[in-house]
């Protein structure tokens, strides 16, 4: 099954991903991404959400880093 | 959730500002001028270090630091518009509606003024500092920009140095987004503006101590060089050795030419101990040490004076030297022993070596 995958830890587009179903957003998150989802928000349909949550058809993934460093510009 | 009219309309005119948009979809990603910066960063921190200017070869590392990030995430920009190459279609006003749903869940309400789609955050609070609530500000005539949003602060508590800089990221309502420019340029380009309140939010939410516009260890003034208290950096004394800034209570200045200096590269006469910087000090023909004019007559110190007065006339130093078999038992060496200054022996070291 289909879903729209956003991963702000990289270029930050939303691309479709295909997926097997009965993929959960845990399982998701470790292919995808790797590390502790603790450090990240994870949205599913623009909800918050679970690792434990089963994914649906169509379901829209968001998954951001709690931290982002910003830095200084250059005037 | 219920349905809102107001932000609907909010949506419907957000979709005929993205169908106005003509402008390239990430902007220019690569400013030339940050590799130039850097290249003359390197210069001067390469320049202060082979001159020994401590404190500005610190400072100048410290810039590029912020200029190498500077440049990175321009690059990640660029790079970012690579992996995905398809333009992004435009977003529809259902789109956009849900997307300003999703904010105003998060953020508590998303307000339209003056052409300004914005949110508020709660207090924010880095290391200690409270910087109060910042707004979030996305000018709907300039979605063509790369940049359209600028950061508010509701309650500005700005640095102590700067009072245009409200957030160590932010500098005259404009936010370095670093890591999450990528992010943010494709939620723009996209249409999430969800998104892209919330990885703004993240990034006020997260401090970067060597890319901040002003850390905040130096939120309340710079710290002395000496006795590292807070102080603004206009009230402060600079170093002319080092170019370290030192505080009003610090600070040493010479007693002839008024320049400053900090504790470590102050240098004093050899015999009356006041601070006299390195160009106003001479040096002694005889014992070769450095004193003030006033120490000095016709360059000589007044202890070499006084020693030569005490020599009978005519004693050479080899009369001398036979004179003190015990001095040169030990090896000690000539009869300058003799004409060393009583204070020359109680003076510190700590300046040995400087002009």
């Amino acid at each position: 099954m289909k879903v729209l995958f956003i991963n702000a830890t990289g270029g930050g587009f939303a691309a479709p991903l295909e997926i097997a179903e009965g993929t959960t957003v845990g399982m998701l998150f470790l292919e995808q991404v790797g590390g502790d989802p603790k450090n990240y928000l994870i949205r599913v349909d623009r909800l918050p959400t679970t690792i434990h949550q089963v994914l649906h058809e169509g379901a829209r993934i968001s998954i951001t880093p709690l931290k982002i460093e910003g830095a200084r510009g250059v005037a | 959730m219920p349905w809102k009219p107001l932000l609907w309309r909010t949506a419907v005119r957000l979709e005929a500002a993205y169908a106005r948009r003509r402008a390239p979809l990430f902007g220019d990603p690569l400013h030339w001028d940050a590799w130039s910066e850097l290249v003359a960063g390197i210069r001067r921190r390469d320049k202060a270090a082979r001159r020994g200017w401590r404190y500005a070869r610190m400072r100048e590392h410290e810039t590029l630091q912020r200029e190498l990030e500077h440049l990175l995430s321009n690059l990640r920009v660029l790079r970012g518009s690579f992996l995905l190459p398809q333009v992004p279609r435009l977003p529809g006003a259902a789109e956009l509606y849900a997307e300003l749903a999703a904010a105003e869940a998060e953020f508590g309400a998303v307000v339209e003024e003056d052409y300004e789609l914005f949110v508020t955050t709660e207090p924010i609070s880095l290391e200690g500092i409270d910087l109060g609530p910042f707004e979030i500000r996305l000018d709907l005539r300039r979605l063509e920009e790369p940049e359209p949003y600028r950061i508010v602060a509701v309650d500005p508590r700005p640095a102590h140095s700067s009072s245009e800089t409200v957030h160590p990221h932010v500098h005259a309502q404009r936010i370095c987004l670093g890591e999450g420019k990528p992010a943010v340029a494709a939620a723009l380009a996209e249409g999430r503006l969800g998104d892209l309140f919330q990885l703004v939010h993240r990034v006020l939410q997260t401090y970067g101590e060597g890319s901040a516009y002003v850390p905040l260890d130096r939120w309340c003034g710079s710290p002395c060089a000496d006795c590292d208290d807070a102080i603004d950096e206009e009230e402060g004394y600079s170093c002319y050795d080092c170019d370290g800034v030192v505080c009003g209570g610090c600070v040493r200045s010479c007693r002839y030419c008024d320049r400053s200096a900090c504790h470590e590269c102050a240098t004093v006469c050899y015999s009356c101990e006041e601070t006299v910087c390195g160009r106003c000090l001479e040096r002694c023909e005889q014992c070769g040490e450095d004193f003030c004019s006033e120490c000095l007559t016709e360059g000589v110190c007044d202890a070499c004076r006084e020693a030569e007065e005490e020599e009978p006339a005519g004693e050479t130093e080899d009369a001398g030297a036979e004179s003190q078999p015990a001095i040169h038992a030990d090896g000690l060496g000539e009869t300058a022993v003799l004409a060393r200054p009583r204070h020359h022996r109680n003076r510190r070291l700590r300046n040995l070596g400087r002009r």
